[in-house]
């Protein structure tokens, strides 16, 4: 295949996944410029790989986990830069804070409907992003984006047993995170 | 460490993951990041110009084919339509005919005629008769791939060719139209040969030789009401 027909099917085949490859970049990262570079590269590798790609197979699994081995290589390349340890796959698992927060405290335990209705995207995500990573990228792929715990764990290439407790954690997480924002702003008691 | 373990999902993990899947309807801009790629990507086909496009093997080859067919649809045009016979033509049938060459037969009747052009044409159109003339011979001919009879006679004296062909597969000569005596014919004339020319029925008829076309086309009246 010549690069211009590489470049038509790049274009109809990867680009309709675009805006869902930027959302989840912005989401991942803490800075608009690194998810911006993220999805750029996310993109241009998925260019890069697209012979390799097989056409009515899952589109947005393949370019998820093409995001996720990106998102794996920047962290890698900021912690090399700060002079910190190299990332491996254990430093981007689950850390001692997700073992405490998994319980939620039952004085937080109001209606989570209520409660989560009452905060802006931008706090939901707010909440998200101080999230491991590990479980920032679960919660993205199973609950952001829908994907079946198969896929998600296809993806994360990770047992589905793990993605579904990482999920069942993250959620505990995030809803401990918004009950005391919550309260703090004095929504709940 | 993780334990791999299904866990039943509780109302507030519904809740939870309800939320979380409104962000994915969020709007993103992606105009920047459109720019980005466009100038790490090679073009595409679409963004090309016209001109070159043109010349992808696809493109070149369906032209090719396009160009084959109507090149195929000319040709069987040109072949299956009517066959074109000039007045220089149209002379120089007569001027053989005059001549007794070796592919005339001579016949000394109009029903002598009739018999040996059929013979060698079944499709020959129906002779008019030629009550006060002389009949001298006749011949088959081909123009193009139709054929066309004639018949020689004499007009007082003078030679004339009368031929004979389907409209449908062998076109008139180009001549002028003129009105002679109230009728409007095809006047041509060839190496002095004169020729009048009608149509009637699908057959036209052409009458050739050094008479007048004034006599010729009273000629081709009598004829055609006999």
């Amino acid at each position: 295949m010549d690069t211009e027909q590489n470049t038509d099917r790049f274009y109809r085949v990867i680009w309709p996944h675009a805006a869902m490859v930027l959302r989840a970049a912005q989401m991942l990262c803490h800075h608009r410029a690194e998810a911006d570079d993220l999805a750029q590269e996310t993109l241009l590798k998925a260019y890069r790989y697209l012979e390799g790609f097989r056409d009515g197979t899952n589109a947005k699994a393949w370019i998820l986990r093409i995001l996720r081995n990106a998102r794996i290589d920047q962290l890698r390349s900021k912690r090399a830069e700060s002079g910190t340890i190299p990332l491996n796959e254990d430093t981007l698992g689950m850390s001692a804070s997700v073992e405490i927060d998994a319980c939620p405290d039952p004085a937080t335990s109001t209606d989570a409907a209520t409660m989560l209705e009452s905060f802006s995207d931008a706090e939901v995500i707010t909440a998200l992003k101080e999230l491991p990573e590990e479980i920032r990228v679960t919660l993205l792929l199973v609950d952001v984006e829908g994907m079946d715990h198969a896929d998600a764990a296809a993806v994360l290439e990770i047992p589905v047993g793990t993605v579904k407790s990482r999920a069942h954690r993250g959620r505990a997480m995030l809803r401990t995170s918004l009950a005391s924002h919550a309260k703090e702003l004095r929504l709940i008691r | 460490m993780e334990q791999d373990q299904n866990i039943p999902e509780s109302s507030d993990d519904v809740a939870i993951s309800r939320r979380l899947r409104q962000l994915s309807s969020l709007p993103v801009d992606t105009s920047g990041l459109e720019a980005r790629l466009r100038a790490s990507l090679p073009p595409r086909r679409a963004n090309l110009p016209g001109f070159r496009s043109l010349f992808t093997p696809m493109r070149a080859l369906a032209a090719s084919i396009l160009i084959l067919v109507g090149l195929a649809t000319l040709i069987i045009t040109l072949a299956s339509g009517p066959a074109s016979a000039s007045t220089e033509r149209m002379a120089a049938i007569h001027q053989s005919a005059v001549a007794g060459d070796g592919r005339t037969t001579r016949v000394s009747s109009i029903a002598e005629a009739r018999a040996a052009l059929q013979r060698k044409w079944p499709g020959t159109p129906e002779l008019p008769e030629l009550p006060e003339h002389r009949a001298m011979s006749c011949c088959v001919h081909e123009i193009g791939r139709e054929q066309m009879a004639s018949i020689t006679f004499e007009v007082e004296g003078s030679p004339v060719t009368m031929a004979l062909a389907s409209s449908r597969d062998i076109r008139m000569p180009h001549g002028e139209k003129q009105e002679i005596a109230g009728k409007t014919y095809v006047v041509g004339s060839a190496s002095g040969v004169n020729m009048v020319m009608s149509q009637r029925d699908g057959t036209w008829m052409c009458l050739m030789g050094r008479l007048s076309l004034a006599q010729l086309a009273q000629l081709s009246e009598s004829l055609r009401d006999n």
